[in-house]
């Protein structure tokens, strides 16, 4: 499956971080495409690379190699004055923690008007008055008086539908969600994540939603690529994958949730051990000191993304195991 | 403001045979002071337990849900008089200890142990793991130093370590190992219970699913009583036998798990289960959520009448008036709902579950 109407494509990104004398390399060899109106999910666990990635796509980490294509412009490489002209415009983004991304001595509207002063040229009158819209837009109640207030004046839930009516103020083309509803109550949670899918709607957008938390995913998003110590491990549509995950660590992954099917009080799947350290990653498939199915082979070189057999189109997966849905089954019933 | 409604002890039906209760919480209250002003005077008081009352069974996981500020915390640390409470009574197979002092508190405290969220700032960095693991039993005086050794092995191979990790530090570990060094402290003394504060809730997912089945072995083979709080349902589904919900400060729920999740009768309840989503794009994409409006009120000023009308979808002008008591709406399933025969004769003729998704 080609993409029909690419809106970022991402080709081989490689980012690197220096430890001292180590060299941490926290994204490598990180490829996909997003199309106009998508949403795109980018799972995995702490240390995946999956924050690294984005703050890399935003050009606030510094890849060492790869592209960035933005509506066919390379991003790698600009300056810093040029990025800042893309970032909260063309490329809208939220964070997890919006108390650390909002500055606690500016009302919301100084924030809030900011970018629609910078980006659009707007006079203050007229920023206030969108910037109230935005505030309203977002489910504010009283926005025309919330606009003078502080952050510490709102609740978590509130502050993070600050931070979406910024992220949103001049109508990106893409907006970068990293964890947007970790740090939120369960019940705001699902507030935030149907206010991102109904401005998604709304404006047409293209959105890149990135969670440790697959439900949130399965939800919101089109497609996936999943994560670990820095790669795509698999990619697919969102059904496909969760229907026929076919990478070991997204199995183990699905394994290690207390989903509905599952007895409770059963032993969950999980996966043994703990995921790599970056700086001294294994050869090969970093994944194999955790994967019960591990072959002599996997040591060799990290596998690449290819077709799963049987799969969806564009179901993709990086392991040099048979991944047809009968070799699955075979191999299960060896292992039980 | 008006005093709490003061509900009975369960009654004997909603226990199964042959099983007593290990913890009862009798009308339980913990509040804090509010302090402001330039003399910072008290300006009032927040009822971060405002009058709960329940058991827990021996041999029993108790799951204890809520969000943030809920006051499920504070009602963990006030079951081991981490905190003082303000009110009520705590039992501990019989004995009530907010009437301990000195020595029997310490005594009793043997018995019954916290695991902590954070992996990272529950464990001192200057101790080795089998001196941290050693703590409590020197604390109590348990042991000569060869039988605390021998006892540190034994608890590192319990939870899943090796003995011969006892000569390291903390740093050296992963979360997930940090927290398996945080349950061999709490049951270094043989404790009947444990209370876990969102003790996976810091962990990567395939890391929560290691703990979460530790801890299932661990009660199958020393027969222990957990009282497991967290905020994640999804968890709490998978290792309590029931389930109590609580909102700010009281409890609103209380079910065996199946129950709860197949028939939650309050409308709290039923809004924190729909929005639970479900690691399953079918399910996701065609499932209604209840988003519920708002946010949690102040605990300083809590509304009057019920706490949930503020939010509540089937609010009537009763809600506002009293305190709901919490009574049992079927086998020992606790509800504290003025309008909750209504509700559930709703769900009960609706199709779709709430919480099931599909």
């Amino acid at each position: 499956m080609t993409i029909a109407d690419p809106i970022l494509e991402v080709r081989d990104l490689r980012t690197e971080f220096r430890r001292g004398k180590q060299t941490v390399v926290a994204v490598d060899d990180v490829s996909f495409t997003l199309g106009a109106g998508e949403v795109l999910g980018v799972v995995g666990e702490s240390g995946s690379g999956k924050s690294v990635t984005m703050l890399s796509i935003l050009g606030l980490e510094r890849p060492v190699s790869g592209s960035v294509l933005f509506e066919g412009e390379e991003l790698v490489g600009r300056s810093e004055a040029a990025m800042r002209r893309i970032r909260g415009d063309r490329i809208g983004m939220v964070f997890q923690d919006p108390m650390k991304s909002l500055n606690p001595v500016l009302t919301v509207g100084h924030q809030l008007m900011e970018p629609l002063r910078v980006h659009r040229g707007m006079d203050r009158k007229a920023a206030r008055r969108r910037g109230i819209e935005l505030l309203e837009m977002v489910g504010i109640p009283g926005a025309s008086r919330r606009i003078d207030d502080y952050p510490h004046q709102f609740s978590g839930g509130m502050r993070q539908r600050v931070m979406i009516a910024m992220a949103l103020s001049c109508e990106p083309d893409v907006l970068i969600a990293d964890e947007p509803t970790t740090a939120l109550d369960v019940t705001v949670q699902a507030q935030i994540l149907e206010l991102v899918a109904a401005m998604q709607r709304e404006l047409g957008m293209a959105v890149i939603i990135v969670s440790h938390d697959l439900g949130v995913v399965a939800g919101m998003a089109d497609r996936i690529c999943v994560m670990y110590s820095g790669r795509i491990v698999e990619t697919g549509r969102v059904e496909d994958v969760y229907a026929l995950p076919s990478h070991p660590y997204t199995r183990g992954l699905l394994g290690s949730i207390p989903r509905l099917e599952v007895p409770p009080g059963s032993h969950l799947e999980a996966i043994a051990g703990t995921p790599p350290d970056l700086t001294r990653l294994p050869t090969g498939c970093a994944f194999r000191d955790r994967c019960r199915y591990v072959l002599p082979e996997c040591a060799l070189a990290p596998p690449p993304l290819v077709d799963v057999p049987f799969g969806g189109p564009a179901h993709r997966v990086a392991c040099v195991l048979d991944v047809a849905p009968d070799a699955w089954r075979r191999r299960t019933e060896e292992i039980a | 403001m008006a005093r709490p409604t003061r509900t009975a002890a369960l009654p004997a039906s909603a226990r199964p045979e042959g099983s007593h209760d290990l913890v009862t919480v009798e009308d339980l209250e913990v509040s804090f002071p509010v302090t402001g002003g330039l003399l910072n005077r008290q300006v009032g008081q927040v009822h971060a337990v405002a009058g709960v009352s329940f058991g827990i069974r021996a041999g029993e996981i108790l799951g204890l849900v809520g969000e943030s500020g809920c006051g499920k915390t504070t009602l963990g640390r006030a079951l081991l008089r981490l905190y003082e409470p303000t009110g009520g009574r705590v039992l501990f197979d019989g004995t009530d200890l907010t009437s301990l002092r000195g020595e029997d508190l310490r005594r009793m405290r043997q018995h019954m142990q916290m695991v902590f969220q954070d992996p990272y700032s529950s464990l001192s960095p200057r101790m080795t793991v089998g001196s941290i693991i050693e703590e409590p039993m020197r604390a109590h005086r348990i042991g000569s130093p060869a039988q605390m050794r021998a006892r540190v092995h034994e608890l590192l191979d319990l939870v899943g370590l090796t003995g011969e990790q006892a000569q390291r530090y903390p740093h050296e570990f992963s979360g997930g190992q940090r927290q398996r060094i945080g349950i061999a402290r709490a049951l270094a003394l043989n404790p009947q219970f444990v209370v876990f504060d969102e003790a996976v809730s810091a962990l990567d997912v395939s890391i929560q699913a290691q703990i979460l089945n530790l801890l299932l072995d661990l009660r199958r083979e020393i027969d222990l009583t957990y009282l497991f709080i967290s905020h994640d349902l999804a968890v709490v589904r998978h290792i309590a036998d029931r389930v109590a919900v609580m909102y700010l400060g009281r409890v609103v729920e209380m079910a065996p798990t199946d129950r709860l999740f197949a028939r939650p009768v309050h409308p709290y309840t039923r809004a924190l289960l729909s929005a639970v989503p479900e690691p399953d794009p079918v399910v996701e994409k065609q499932r209604r959520r209840s988003v519920l409006q708002g946010d949690v009120p102040n605990p300083v000023a809590p509304p009057n009448g019920c706490s949930f009308h503020t939010r509540c979808p089937h609010i009537r002008p009763l809600c506002v008036e009293g305190v709901p008591k919490l009574v049992e709406v079927g086998d020992g399933h606790f509800v504290s709902c003025h309008r909750w025969a209504e509700i559930d004769l709703e769900v009960s003729s609706s199709v779709t579950t709430p919480g099931g998704g599909a």
